[in-house]
């Protein structure tokens, strides 16, 4: 079943905290990351990524470099700042205490 | 071009991003994503069409991507834009105040007085004041304009007629007659914008600037004052016909701004 869109919209930067916590990447990498953790379940569309990624950057969460990878070829690598660890660690618990909530609904009477 | 570089060309050249640097980079981002897409999809044996198509389908509308980029960098814009107008608005005023001076001035010595009279001391300052209001009255307005996406020119008027309206009380505490001069400037202003949105064409719009100004200039009080004056009345017609030719020239500069400057990089 395919996820709604509007849902993968709002997750998107959850998904880029969660992935950068454990190491950097450039965009393409989130993307495959992404997609093989979810089973291809999160397949959003690639170039929307990257304004996202941008966004992050400028509110002081996320830093970038150039750097040449392991075929020889040049690509921006994303890492977390300290405050984009924290703002990671603060999101991931606001999500669990939410989807905890959503599923208390859903299995209770 | 080959297909990626139209779709990074398309995102660009909506995307709103001022900095020729960022762009660049940006660019080279979305070209990097690009060649690991291909590569991958080659490795998977596909035809070049169909990869073409994969690729686009999966990246996205480059509208989508480059509206995003645009809300990212909108705070940006808006600092160049305004930064922009403050130039643009010293430059057009000094160019104003010198092409209308330079007619008084040629007027009033072709009539055989001095070029003192054609500004009287106690006149000088209540002209600065209107040449001031209508200069940057009439280029607020084109540039508010740009802010709004429904009824734009009565917002920027809204906009720019508070900002004006408070300079003008302001220059009127420290200058006794020149704020009025100024918010009656302002209003001329706008007169000038609504004008030049009805009448089409550019002779047309200096006939339509040229009857609306000299028609002010006859009602002005000073000259039904002293109407007894010939020169009077001439030196007025020809102030305000000098500054009908620099409203179209207004136009003409803030049109080259914006085709050639601004929406270079905001379009």
């Amino acid at each position: 079943m395919e996820l709604d869109r509007e849902l993968l919209k709002g997750s998107i930067n959850l998904l880029i905290f969660r992935l950068l916590s454990q190491r950097d990447m450039y965009g393409y990498e989130i993307i495959q990351e992404a997609s093989r953790r979810s089973e291809n379940a999160f397949q959003f569309k690639e170039g929307t990524l990257y304004p996202a990624l941008h966004q992050l950057q400028r509110q002081g969460y996320l830093r970038s470099e150039w750097r040449t990878g392991a075929n020889g070829r040049r690509r921006k690598y994303y890492s977390l700042t300290a405050k984009g660890r924290k703002q990671a660690e603060q999101r991931r618990q606001l999500w669990q205490r939410f989807t905890a909530a959503i599923n208390a609904v859903l299995t209770n009477d | 071009m080959n297909f990626e570089e139209r779709l990074i060309e398309e995102v660009l050249a909506s995307s709103g991003i001022v900095s020729a640097r960022r762009r660049g980079e940006v660019a080279r981002e979305l070209r990097a994503h690009l060649e690991d897409a291909i590569e991958e999809a080659r490795a998977a044996e596909l035809c070049e069409p169909d990869i073409a198509q994969l690729i686009a389908r999966r990246f996205g509308g480059p509208e989508e991507i480059a509206r995003r980029f645009a809300d990212v960098y909108r705070a940006e814009r808006r600092a160049v834009y305004f930064i922009a107008f403050f130039i643009l608005a010293a430059a057009a005023l000094v160019a104003v105040s010198a092409f209308v001076g330079a007619v008084q001035i040629t007027v009033a010595i072709g009539m055989g007085h001095t070029a003192d009279w054609a500004f009287p001391p106690d006149h000088l300052t209540w002209e600065i004041a209107l040449l001031a209001g209508l200069t940057l009255g009439y280029l607020g307005l084109h540039f508010t304009t740009h802010l709004f996406k429904q009824r734009r020119l009565a917002k920027a008027f809204l906009l720019t007629g508070g900002i004006s309206t408070l300079a003008g009380l302001g220059l009127e505490v420290w200058l006794p007659g020149s704020g009025i001069a100024f918010i009656g400037a302002f209003c001329c202003a706008g007169a000038v914008r609504a004008l030049e949105t009805l009448c089409a064409g550019g002779w047309r719009k200096l006939a339509g600037l040229a009857a609306f100004f000299s028609t002010l200039g006859l009602l002005m009080p000073c000259v039904l004052m002293r109407a007894q004056s010939s020169s009077v009345w001439i030196m007025t017609t020809v102030f305000c016909l000098a500054i009908a030719v620099s409203c179209r020239f207004m136009t003409s500069m803030v049109g080259i701004f914006d085709r050639r400057i601004l929406r270079r990089n905001f379009v």
